[in-house]
């Protein structure tokens, strides 16, 4: 019998790789809760887009297309295996990648293959479960009783909720959100926390954005150690340590944070070493304390070129705001 | 009367792709490796890359050493298939006898 596990990345496919659990396994690798997904790409050339946005200096571009065009194939022969076995986690990065992929296989003819997933919040003896990547071999072993078989009606959530995701406007997202979620039972909570990420109307900043100008200013003031504590503030786990120090850059360019030596490094966009790395200090600006005790708002001072799912905050647009008091988006006109 | 002549698998059983595959199937391999040992240019590396991914042969893994990149290898389905390739060669191999001669 031919099975082939995804995963949500190489820490769990190393693990199953090592395990006594057979079969063939196709990480997923892709931080999808941040960069380009536009609506009306198919899955290849959504794919070049997420390349060209993910690779840099320390990440080849030729090497990035090639790893997406390989997933790609191995996706599209899937249907091939017997079962294909999805190991993935509440948090957002997984649900997202849950989407693409259930959306792939709702367009697809799975003819007699067996479309199974295991999406776990806990494990047994681990009460800070991150993910699957910190189980050991007999570990993820164990979880092989919790399959289930992927439902024509998860698939119809997984492929309406992609669509809404990677739609130009975020109100597709709540009305997604208004409706029955059930047969992804982690979705609703990770796209609740998703739409934080869009700049708050009162403040200008991501949820992410307030935590790590809110760590600096009660004197938390190394890259590191501004990535764990920013996890720590975090109810599931989701950000990578690269969008943590993007995220940093950008409170830096917007004149919210100061970096010593200037201007901030970090891997992959630069190919500082490590040391030097984590010498380098974030201190708040006036404007960034201007924010903090809410004089002021960064609105203008993030100067904001970057996409969430399907959503451009452009320059010169009129940016998607999120109100979590009204729970609606505001459209805030420059 | 001769039998059915054994069928090679057409996935591996292509000049470059054969070689390929034992790269593959000796252990983890970078692309540049592979195109070093191959003497192949970087588009005909990936069409036969993309042909084993294909039909699930390949397994890939990010290595984080200094600049991140990528190892390649066959994938638990690939390894089994190669092997049932390389015996099917070998079967065909012993099968050919050379022809008695008469001198």
């Amino acid at each position: 019998m031919r099975r082939l596990h995804i995963t949500n990345g190489d820490s769990a496919a190393d693990i199953l790789k090592r395990s006594s659990i057979p079969g063939d396994v196709l990480p997923w690798r892709d931080p999808m809760h941040h960069g380009p997904f536009p609506a009306g790409l198919d899955l290849a050339d959504a794919s070049v887009l997420r390349a060209r946005y993910l690779s840099g200096p320390d990440i080849d571009s030729a090497e990035a297309e090639r790893g997406f065009r390989l997933r790609d194939q191995h996706l599209q022969a899937s249907t091939g295996y017997d079962t294909i076995l999805l190991w993935f986690e509440h948090d957002l990065l997984d649900q997202l990648q849950i989407l693409q992929i259930l959306d792939w296989f709702h367009a697809s003819d799975l003819g007699d293959t067996d479309l199974q997933m295991i999406c776990i919040d806990s494990f047994p003896g681990m009460p800070r479960f991150r993910g699957i990547g910190e189980l050991d071999t007999d570990q993820i072993a164990t979880l092989l009783v919790q399959q289930r078989t992927v439902t024509e009606e998860a698939l119809a959530v997984a492929a309406s909720t992609w669509a809404a995701f990677r739609s130009f406007d975020p109100r597709d997202l709540l009305k997604c959100l208004s409706g029955d979620l059930d047969a992804l039972p982690f979705l609703a909570a990770a796209l609740w926390r998703h739409v934080e990420e869009y700049p708050a109307t009162r403040t200008g900043l991501s949820r992410t954005e307030a935590q790590l100008l809110a760590l600096v200013g009660e004197g938390v003031h190394s890259p590191g150690a501004l990535f764990r504590q920013n996890m720590e503030l975090e109810t599931v786990l989701y950000i990578g340590d690269w969008a943590t120090y993007a995220t940093l850059d950008r409170l830096c360019a917007g004149g919210l944070l100061s970096c010593d030596p200037a201007p901030f490094e970090f891997p992959p966009v630069s190919s500082i070493d490590h040391g030097a790395f984590g010498e380098q200090r974030f201190e708040l600006t006036e404007k960034g304390r201007a924010v903090l005790s809410g004089a002021g708002d960064a609105h203008a001072l993030m100067n904001r070129d970057c996409w969430i799912g399907g959503v451009h905050l452009g320059k010169n647009d009129r940016v998607w705001t999120w109100d979590a008091d009204a729970a609606r988006f505001v459209h805030r006109v420059p | 009367m001769p039998g059915k002549p054994p069928i090679l698998d057409p996935i591996f059983h292509q000049t470059v792709r054969t070689r390929l595959a034992l790269l593959l199937y000796l252990g983890e391999i970078s692309f540049s490796e592979l195109k070093a040992a191959l003497s192949t240019t970087d588009g005909n590396l990936d069409a036969h890359l993309r042909k084993l991914s294909g039909a699930g042969y390949l397994h890939s893994r990010m290595v984080i050493d200094g600049r991140p990149h990528t190892v390649y290898r066959l994938s638990e389905s690939g390894m089994e298939a190669f092997s049932r390739y390389l015996d099917v060669l070998r079967a065909i191999c012993a099968a050919a006898v050379p022809p008695k001669t008469g001198r």
